[in-house]
Protein backbone atom coordinates (compact mmCIF):
# COMPACT_ATOMS: atom_id res chain seq x y z
CA UNK A 1 0.00 0.00 0.00
CA UNK A 2 3.70 2.12 0.35
CA UNK A 3 2.50 2.96 -2.98
CA UNK A 4 -0.87 4.23 -2.79
CA UNK A 5 -0.03 6.43 0.10
CA UNK A 6 0.93 9.47 -2.04
CA UNK A 7 -1.64 8.44 -5.17
CA UNK A 8 -4.60 11.62 -4.01
CA UNK A 9 -7.19 9.35 -5.70
CA UNK A 10 -6.46 6.19 -3.40
CA UNK A 11 -8.84 7.55 -0.67
CA UNK A 12 -12.13 7.14 -3.18
CA UNK A 13 -11.34 3.94 -3.93
CA UNK A 14 -14.24 1.28 -3.00
CA UNK A 15 -13.07 -1.71 -0.79
CA UNK A 16 -15.66 -5.16 -0.65
CA UNK A 17 -15.98 -5.81 3.11
CA UNK A 18 -18.74 -8.35 2.91
CA UNK A 19 -19.62 -9.83 -0.39
CA UNK A 20 -23.28 -9.67 -1.16
CA UNK A 21 -25.16 -10.28 -4.58
CA UNK A 22 -28.87 -10.34 -5.43
CA UNK A 23 -29.88 -11.48 -8.76
CA UNK A 24 -26.47 -10.81 -10.41
CA UNK A 25 -26.43 -7.44 -9.08
CA UNK A 26 -23.47 -6.45 -6.49
CA UNK A 27 -24.86 -5.11 -3.50
CA UNK A 28 -21.90 -5.72 -1.67
CA UNK A 29 -21.44 -4.11 1.86
CA UNK A 30 -18.09 -2.22 0.85
CA UNK A 31 -16.26 0.81 3.02
CA UNK A 32 -18.85 3.02 1.43
CA UNK A 33 -21.70 1.06 3.18
CA UNK A 34 -19.47 1.20 6.32
CA UNK A 35 -19.46 5.03 6.00
CA UNK A 36 -23.34 5.68 5.10
CA UNK A 37 -23.91 3.66 8.19
CA UNK A 38 -21.32 5.65 10.09
CA UNK A 39 -23.07 8.73 9.02
CA UNK A 40 -26.57 7.83 9.68
CA UNK A 41 -25.84 6.25 13.31
CA UNK A 42 -24.07 9.88 13.99
CA UNK A 43 -26.95 11.45 13.35
CA UNK A 44 -29.05 9.20 14.88
CA UNK A 45 -26.81 8.55 18.35
CA UNK A 46 -26.50 12.07 18.64
CA UNK A 47 -30.23 13.27 18.09
CA UNK A 48 -31.20 10.79 20.50
CA UNK A 49 -29.13 11.52 22.82
CA UNK A 50 -29.60 14.97 22.82
CA UNK A 51 -33.38 14.61 23.12
CA UNK A 52 -33.21 11.66 25.84
CA UNK A 53 -33.95 14.86 28.49
CA UNK A 54 -36.77 16.70 26.42
CA UNK A 55 -35.43 19.54 28.84
CA UNK A 56 -37.77 22.92 29.00
CA UNK A 57 -34.38 24.69 29.54
CA UNK A 58 -31.80 22.57 26.83
CA UNK A 59 -28.72 21.17 27.66
CA UNK A 60 -25.66 21.68 25.52
CA UNK A 61 -26.72 18.74 22.76
CA UNK A 62 -30.33 19.31 23.15
CA UNK A 63 -29.56 23.63 22.05
CA UNK A 64 -27.46 22.19 19.25
CA UNK A 65 -30.20 20.07 18.24
CA UNK A 66 -32.76 22.44 18.40
CA UNK A 67 -30.63 24.76 16.67
CA UNK A 68 -30.78 22.10 13.42
CA UNK A 69 -34.20 21.78 13.64
CA UNK A 70 -35.17 25.86 13.75
CA UNK A 71 -32.42 26.37 11.33
CA UNK A 72 -33.73 23.82 8.67
CA UNK A 73 -37.50 24.49 9.48
CA UNK A 74 -36.56 28.02 8.68
CA UNK A 75 -35.24 27.57 5.69
CA UNK A 76 -38.05 25.43 4.55
CA UNK A 77 -40.56 27.99 5.23
CA UNK A 78 -38.61 31.11 3.86
CA UNK A 79 -37.85 29.13 0.87
CA UNK A 80 -40.92 26.91 -0.03
CA UNK A 81 -43.92 28.61 2.61
CA UNK A 82 -45.81 26.79 5.02
CA UNK A 83 -47.00 24.35 2.75
CA UNK A 84 -43.50 23.36 2.06
CA UNK A 85 -43.07 22.02 5.85
CA UNK A 86 -44.97 18.80 5.19
CA UNK A 87 -40.89 18.48 3.69
CA UNK A 88 -39.02 19.35 6.12
CA UNK A 89 -38.80 15.69 8.12
CA UNK A 90 -37.50 14.88 4.17
CA UNK A 91 -35.04 18.10 3.84
CA UNK A 92 -33.65 17.68 7.61
CA UNK A 93 -32.70 14.09 6.28
CA UNK A 94 -30.83 15.77 3.67
CA UNK A 95 -29.45 18.14 4.87
CA UNK A 96 -28.48 15.95 8.71
CA UNK A 97 -27.27 13.27 5.83
CA UNK A 98 -24.84 15.27 3.78
CA UNK A 99 -23.51 17.06 6.86
CA UNK A 100 -22.73 13.75 8.48
CA UNK A 101 -21.35 12.72 5.40
CA UNK A 102 -19.16 15.47 4.74
CA UNK A 103 -17.66 15.76 8.15
CA UNK A 104 -16.83 12.16 8.87
CA UNK A 105 -14.91 12.56 5.25
CA UNK A 106 -12.61 14.92 7.39
CA UNK A 107 -11.53 12.10 9.60
CA UNK A 108 -8.08 11.16 8.42
CA UNK A 109 -8.15 7.52 6.77
CA UNK A 110 -12.04 7.79 6.55
CA UNK A 111 -14.35 7.80 3.22
CA UNK A 112 -15.96 10.61 1.79
CA UNK A 113 -19.17 8.92 0.74
CA UNK A 114 -20.33 12.53 -0.80
CA UNK A 115 -17.53 12.47 -3.25
CA UNK A 116 -18.87 9.59 -5.16
CA UNK A 117 -21.12 11.14 -7.96
CA UNK A 118 -23.37 7.99 -8.20
CA UNK A 119 -24.58 9.32 -4.49
CA UNK A 120 -24.85 12.50 -4.81
CA UNK A 121 -26.79 12.02 -8.13
CA UNK A 122 -28.92 9.31 -6.39
CA UNK A 123 -29.55 12.01 -3.93
CA UNK A 124 -30.73 14.46 -6.32
CA UNK A 125 -32.48 12.14 -8.62
CA UNK A 126 -34.78 11.53 -5.24
CA UNK A 127 -35.42 15.62 -4.81
CA UNK A 128 -36.00 16.17 -8.69
CA UNK A 129 -38.75 12.87 -8.80
CA UNK A 130 -40.61 14.16 -5.36
CA UNK A 131 -40.33 17.81 -7.03
CA UNK A 132 -41.97 16.28 -10.01
CA UNK A 133 -44.40 13.46 -8.81
CA UNK A 134 -45.88 16.04 -6.02
CA UNK A 135 -45.99 19.04 -8.05
CA UNK A 136 -48.36 17.39 -10.90
CA UNK A 137 -50.09 15.26 -8.29
CA UNK A 138 -50.99 18.65 -6.60
CA UNK A 139 -50.93 21.33 -9.88
CA UNK A 140 -51.81 19.07 -12.34
CA UNK A 141 -51.52 20.60 -15.83
CA UNK A 142 -50.25 23.99 -14.77
CA UNK A 143 -47.29 22.38 -13.24
CA UNK A 144 -45.72 23.12 -16.74
CA UNK A 145 -46.52 26.63 -16.56
CA UNK A 146 -43.34 26.35 -14.65
CA UNK A 147 -41.39 26.65 -17.95
CA UNK A 148 -43.46 29.51 -19.06
CA UNK A 149 -42.96 32.18 -16.56
CA UNK A 150 -45.74 34.59 -16.08
CA UNK A 151 -45.71 38.17 -17.97
CA UNK A 152 -43.47 36.47 -20.69
CA UNK A 153 -45.21 37.80 -23.99
CA UNK A 154 -46.51 34.50 -25.88
CA UNK A 155 -44.23 35.02 -28.96
CA UNK A 156 -41.56 34.40 -26.64
CA UNK A 157 -42.49 31.47 -25.64
CA UNK A 158 -40.91 29.16 -28.17
CA UNK A 159 -37.57 30.02 -26.81
CA UNK A 160 -38.09 30.60 -23.15
CA UNK A 161 -40.19 27.15 -22.87
CA UNK A 162 -36.76 25.22 -24.12
CA UNK A 163 -34.53 27.29 -21.65
CA UNK A 164 -36.70 26.36 -19.01
CA UNK A 165 -37.01 23.05 -19.57
CA UNK A 166 -32.99 22.55 -19.70
CA UNK A 167 -32.45 24.30 -17.02
CA UNK A 168 -34.72 21.93 -14.99
CA UNK A 169 -33.14 19.08 -16.73
CA UNK A 170 -29.88 20.21 -15.50
CA UNK A 171 -31.05 20.29 -11.67
CA UNK A 172 -30.38 17.17 -10.97
CA UNK A 173 -27.16 17.65 -12.69
CA UNK A 174 -25.57 20.59 -10.89
CA UNK A 175 -27.21 19.67 -7.91
CA UNK A 176 -25.48 15.89 -7.98
CA UNK A 177 -21.72 17.80 -9.62
CA UNK A 178 -21.44 20.67 -7.00
CA UNK A 179 -21.84 18.55 -4.01
CA UNK A 180 -19.66 15.63 -5.54
CA UNK A 181 -16.70 18.25 -7.22
CA UNK A 182 -16.39 20.24 -3.96
CA UNK A 183 -15.38 17.01 -1.95
CA UNK A 184 -13.78 15.23 -4.69
CA UNK A 185 -11.45 18.46 -5.25
CA UNK A 186 -10.73 19.43 -1.44
CA UNK A 187 -9.90 16.07 -0.49
CA UNK A 188 -7.90 15.33 -3.55
CA UNK A 189 -6.29 19.12 -3.29
CA UNK A 190 -5.67 18.41 0.77
CA UNK A 191 -4.20 14.88 0.08
CA UNK A 192 -1.90 16.19 -2.93
CA UNK A 193 -0.62 19.08 -0.51
CA UNK A 194 -0.29 16.41 2.33
CA UNK A 195 1.73 14.10 -0.02
CA UNK A 196 4.11 17.07 -0.62
CA UNK A 197 4.80 17.53 3.03
CA UNK A 198 6.20 13.74 2.80
CA UNK A 199 7.57 13.55 -0.35
CA UNK A 200 9.78 16.49 0.95
CA UNK A 201 9.96 15.58 4.24
CA UNK A 202 11.52 12.12 3.43
CA UNK A 203 14.31 14.24 1.51
CA UNK A 204 15.68 14.81 4.82
CA UNK A 205 18.11 17.52 6.35
CA UNK A 206 17.22 21.25 5.74
CA UNK A 207 15.05 20.53 3.09
CA UNK A 208 12.82 19.52 5.58
CA UNK A 209 12.31 23.21 6.22
CA UNK A 210 10.65 23.22 2.66
CA UNK A 211 7.99 20.76 3.98
CA UNK A 212 6.57 23.38 6.12
CA UNK A 213 5.25 25.51 3.26
CA UNK A 214 3.01 22.93 1.90
CA UNK A 215 1.95 21.62 5.48
CA UNK A 216 0.91 24.89 6.32
CA UNK A 217 -1.24 25.44 3.14
CA UNK A 218 -2.18 21.60 3.99
CA UNK A 219 -3.51 23.21 7.47
CA UNK A 220 -5.27 25.75 6.33
CA UNK A 221 -7.15 23.88 3.06
CA UNK A 222 -8.45 21.62 6.36
CA UNK A 223 -10.52 24.67 7.74
CA UNK A 224 -11.60 25.56 4.47
CA UNK A 225 -12.86 22.04 4.05
CA UNK A 226 -14.76 21.84 7.21
CA UNK A 227 -16.25 25.36 5.95
CA UNK A 228 -17.05 23.62 2.71
CA UNK A 229 -18.35 20.11 4.11
CA UNK A 230 -21.32 22.33 5.90
CA UNK A 231 -21.47 24.81 3.17
CA UNK A 232 -22.30 22.31 0.95
CA UNK A 233 -24.58 20.28 2.89
CA UNK A 234 -26.73 23.86 3.22
CA UNK A 235 -26.34 24.88 -0.16
CA UNK A 236 -27.58 21.04 -1.28
CA UNK A 237 -30.51 21.55 1.49
CA UNK A 238 -31.56 25.22 0.29
CA UNK A 239 -31.82 23.89 -3.42
CA UNK A 240 -33.52 21.56 -2.36
CA UNK A 241 -36.23 23.44 -0.48
CA UNK A 242 -35.96 26.00 -3.56
CA UNK A 243 -36.74 23.03 -5.93
CA UNK A 244 -40.02 21.85 -4.16
CA UNK A 245 -41.15 25.47 -3.67
CA UNK A 246 -41.54 25.02 -7.49
CA UNK A 247 -43.62 21.86 -7.17
CA UNK A 248 -45.92 23.93 -4.62
CA UNK A 249 -46.21 27.23 -6.93
CA UNK A 250 -45.16 26.43 -10.14
CA UNK A 251 -46.38 30.14 -11.32
CA UNK A 252 -43.02 31.68 -11.00
CA UNK B 1 -23.65 1.68 -21.70
CA UNK B 2 -22.66 0.56 -17.94
CA UNK B 3 -21.65 -2.87 -19.22
CA UNK B 4 -19.25 -1.27 -22.02
CA UNK B 5 -17.60 0.76 -19.38
CA UNK B 6 -17.10 -1.96 -16.72
CA UNK B 7 -15.78 -3.99 -19.52
CA UNK B 8 -13.49 -1.29 -20.66
CA UNK B 9 -12.05 -0.44 -17.21
CA UNK B 10 -11.87 -3.88 -16.48
CA UNK B 11 -9.98 -4.71 -19.36
CA UNK B 12 -7.37 -1.51 -18.56
CA UNK B 13 -6.74 -3.07 -15.04
CA UNK B 14 -6.10 -6.80 -16.43
CA UNK B 15 -3.40 -5.15 -18.87
CA UNK B 16 -1.70 -2.92 -16.11
CA UNK B 17 -1.85 -5.66 -13.75
CA UNK B 18 -1.26 -8.81 -15.78
CA UNK B 19 -4.76 -9.81 -13.59
CA UNK B 20 -6.22 -13.24 -14.70
CA UNK B 21 -9.78 -12.11 -15.65
CA UNK B 22 -11.73 -14.93 -13.92
CA UNK B 23 -10.75 -13.98 -10.45
CA UNK B 24 -11.17 -10.31 -10.48
CA UNK B 25 -14.92 -9.20 -8.94
CA UNK B 26 -15.99 -5.95 -9.74
CA UNK B 27 -14.55 -4.34 -6.38
CA UNK B 28 -11.01 -5.25 -6.77
CA UNK B 29 -11.46 -4.27 -10.31
CA UNK B 30 -12.37 -0.44 -8.56
CA UNK B 31 -9.68 -1.44 -6.22
CA UNK B 32 -6.96 -1.97 -8.35
CA UNK B 33 -7.86 0.76 -10.97
CA UNK B 34 -7.61 3.17 -7.98
CA UNK B 35 -4.77 1.42 -6.74
CA UNK B 36 -2.42 3.02 -9.75
CA UNK B 37 -2.25 6.36 -11.04
CA UNK B 38 -3.63 6.50 -14.72
CA UNK B 39 -6.44 4.25 -13.44
CA UNK B 40 -8.94 6.45 -14.23
CA UNK B 41 -11.24 7.60 -11.09
CA UNK B 42 -12.83 5.60 -8.77
CA UNK B 43 -15.74 7.56 -9.54
CA UNK B 44 -16.15 6.09 -12.75
CA UNK B 45 -16.17 2.79 -12.11
CA UNK B 46 -19.83 1.59 -12.28
CA UNK B 47 -19.50 -1.43 -10.89
CA UNK B 48 -19.49 -0.20 -7.61
CA UNK B 49 -22.25 1.75 -8.30
CA UNK B 50 -25.86 -0.69 -7.87
CA UNK B 51 -24.22 -0.96 -4.07
CA UNK B 52 -23.59 2.78 -3.26
CA UNK B 53 -26.91 3.56 -4.47
CA UNK B 54 -28.97 -0.25 -2.81
CA UNK B 55 -26.84 1.16 0.44
CA UNK B 56 -27.59 5.13 0.37
CA UNK B 57 -31.35 3.66 -0.31
CA UNK B 58 -30.99 1.94 3.00
CA UNK B 59 -29.26 3.88 5.49
CA UNK B 60 -31.33 7.04 3.79
CA UNK B 61 -34.30 5.66 4.39
CA UNK B 62 -33.83 4.47 7.75
CA UNK B 63 -32.26 7.98 8.65
CA UNK B 64 -35.83 9.22 7.13
CA UNK B 65 -38.07 7.17 9.15
CA UNK B 66 -36.18 7.29 12.08
CA UNK B 67 -35.99 11.32 11.93
CA UNK B 68 -39.21 11.69 11.10
CA UNK B 69 -41.39 9.50 13.25
CA UNK B 70 -38.78 9.83 16.34
CA UNK B 71 -36.38 12.43 16.75
CA UNK B 72 -38.15 15.47 14.99
CA UNK B 73 -41.66 15.22 16.83
CA UNK B 74 -40.01 15.12 20.17
CA UNK B 75 -38.20 18.79 19.13
CA UNK B 76 -40.72 20.17 17.83
CA UNK B 77 -42.99 19.24 20.48
CA UNK B 78 -40.11 20.33 23.01
CA UNK B 79 -39.99 23.83 21.40
CA UNK B 80 -43.68 24.27 21.31
CA UNK B 81 -44.13 23.55 25.10
CA UNK B 82 -41.00 25.78 25.89
CA UNK B 83 -43.24 28.58 23.86
CA UNK B 84 -46.46 27.80 25.49
CA UNK B 85 -44.69 28.07 28.76
CA UNK B 86 -43.25 31.38 27.99
CA UNK B 87 -46.50 32.74 26.54
CA UNK B 88 -48.36 30.94 29.53
CA UNK B 89 -45.56 32.62 31.65
CA UNK B 90 -45.51 36.05 30.13
CA UNK B 91 -49.45 35.90 30.45
CA UNK B 92 -49.06 35.06 34.19
CA UNK B 93 -46.77 38.20 34.98
CA UNK B 94 -48.65 40.54 32.81
CA UNK B 95 -51.64 39.28 35.39
CA UNK B 96 -49.83 39.59 38.09
CA UNK B 97 -47.90 42.96 37.11
CA UNK B 98 -52.29 44.31 36.60
CA UNK B 99 -52.83 42.66 40.08
CA UNK B 100 -49.95 44.52 41.68
CA UNK B 101 -50.83 47.78 39.70
CA UNK B 102 -54.44 47.35 41.50
CA UNK B 103 -53.22 46.77 44.74
CA UNK B 104 -50.92 49.66 44.54
CA UNK B 105 -53.92 51.98 43.59
CA UNK B 106 -56.45 50.23 46.58
CA UNK B 107 -53.24 51.00 48.60
CA UNK B 108 -53.36 54.27 47.13
CA UNK B 109 -56.69 55.49 47.50
CA UNK B 110 -56.62 54.14 51.32
CA UNK B 111 -54.11 56.33 51.67
CA UNK B 112 -55.90 58.64 50.60
CA UNK B 113 -59.09 58.36 52.55
CA UNK B 114 -57.20 57.30 56.24
CA UNK B 115 -55.62 61.04 55.49
CA UNK B 116 -58.60 62.12 54.69
CA UNK B 117 -60.32 60.87 57.68
CA UNK B 118 -57.49 61.60 59.89
CA UNK B 119 -57.77 65.14 58.68
CA UNK B 120 -61.71 65.71 59.83
CA UNK B 121 -60.89 63.50 63.14
CA UNK B 122 -58.44 66.23 63.70
CA UNK B 123 -60.14 68.93 62.98
CA UNK B 124 -62.84 67.46 64.74
CA UNK B 125 -61.16 67.18 67.99
CA UNK B 126 -59.48 70.64 67.33
CA UNK B 127 -63.12 72.31 67.05
CA UNK B 128 -64.39 70.18 70.32
CA UNK B 129 -61.07 71.02 72.13
CA UNK B 130 -61.71 74.46 71.28
CA UNK B 131 -65.55 74.81 72.00
CA UNK B 132 -64.66 72.91 75.38
CA UNK B 133 -62.13 75.09 76.28
CA UNK B 134 -64.11 77.79 75.69
CA UNK B 135 -66.75 76.93 77.65
CA UNK B 136 -64.48 76.11 80.45
CA UNK B 137 -63.01 79.17 79.87
CA UNK B 138 -67.09 81.28 79.82
CA UNK B 139 -68.12 78.93 82.98
CA UNK B 140 -64.42 80.34 84.86
CA UNK B 141 -65.01 83.67 83.97
CA UNK B 142 -68.39 83.89 84.67
CA UNK B 143 -67.65 82.08 88.09
CA UNK B 144 -64.95 84.75 88.47
CA UNK B 145 -67.45 87.84 87.86
CA UNK B 146 -69.97 86.19 90.11
CA UNK B 147 -67.52 85.70 92.84
CA UNK B 148 -66.25 89.17 92.30
CA UNK B 149 -70.11 90.76 92.38
CA UNK B 150 -70.20 89.08 95.66
CA UNK B 151 -67.20 89.97 96.81
CA UNK B 152 -68.16 94.12 96.05
CA UNK B 153 -71.39 93.11 97.51
CA UNK B 154 -69.50 92.19 100.65
CA UNK B 155 -67.54 95.12 100.50
CA UNK B 156 -70.21 97.71 100.09
CA UNK B 157 -72.14 95.83 103.16
CA UNK B 158 -69.18 95.60 105.21
CA UNK B 159 -68.64 99.78 103.96
CA UNK B 160 -72.31 100.36 105.43
CA UNK B 161 -71.84 98.43 108.32
CA UNK B 162 -68.89 100.14 109.06
CA UNK B 163 -70.31 103.44 108.30
CA UNK B 164 -73.25 102.22 110.84
CA UNK B 165 -71.04 101.42 113.19
CA UNK B 166 -68.69 104.86 112.62
CA UNK B 167 -72.09 106.59 113.44
CA UNK B 168 -72.99 104.81 116.55
CA UNK B 169 -69.52 105.37 117.75
CA UNK B 170 -69.58 109.24 116.67
CA UNK B 171 -72.91 109.80 118.80
CA UNK B 172 -71.38 107.50 121.69
CA UNK B 173 -68.34 110.01 121.19
CA UNK B 174 -69.90 113.13 120.77
CA UNK B 175 -72.59 112.33 124.16
CA UNK B 176 -69.42 111.30 125.97
CA UNK B 177 -67.41 114.32 124.57
CA UNK B 178 -70.89 116.34 124.98
CA UNK B 179 -70.88 115.25 128.77
CA UNK B 180 -67.72 115.89 129.38
CA UNK B 181 -67.57 119.91 128.22
CA UNK B 182 -70.84 120.59 129.70
CA UNK B 183 -71.30 118.53 132.30
CA UNK B 184 -74.29 117.07 131.74
CA UNK B 185 -76.10 114.22 129.78
CA UNK B 186 -77.08 116.13 126.11
CA UNK B 187 -80.26 114.99 124.52
CA UNK B 188 -79.66 111.66 122.34
CA UNK B 189 -81.75 112.80 119.68
CA UNK B 190 -80.23 116.00 119.50
CA UNK B 191 -76.88 114.80 119.54
CA UNK B 192 -77.65 112.25 116.59
CA UNK B 193 -79.04 114.59 114.66
CA UNK B 194 -76.10 116.92 114.52
CA UNK B 195 -73.77 113.97 113.95
CA UNK B 196 -75.98 112.83 111.22
CA UNK B 197 -75.76 116.50 109.51
CA UNK B 198 -71.95 116.36 110.12
CA UNK B 199 -71.50 113.08 108.49
CA UNK B 200 -73.77 114.03 105.63
CA UNK B 201 -71.67 116.80 105.03
CA UNK B 202 -68.06 115.46 105.18
CA UNK B 203 -70.15 112.57 102.72
CA UNK B 204 -70.90 115.49 100.23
Amino acid sequence: MAENANDPMHQFVINKIADFQIGGLDLSFTNSSLWMVAAVATVSLFMMSAMSGRALIPGRMQSVAELCYEFISNMVRDNAGTEGMKFFPFVFTVFTFVLSCNMLGMIPYSFTVTSHIIVTFALAAVIITIVLVYGLLRNGFKFFGLFLPSGVPWWMAPIMVPIEVISFLSRPISLSVRLFANMLAGHTVLKVFAGFVVSIGSVGGLAMLGAIVPLAMATALIGLEFLVAFLQAFIFSILTCIYLNDAIHPSH
Amino acid sequence: MKADMQDLVAFAAETENGHGGGEATHAEVGHEAGGHEGGGLPQMDTSTYASQVFWLAITFTFLYLFLSRAVLPKIGQVIEERRDRIASDLDKAADLQSKSEKALEAYEGALADARAKAHTLANETRERLTAESDARKAAVEAELSSKLAEADAKIAETKESALASIKDVANETAAVVVEHLIGETADAGAIQAAVDAELSARKG
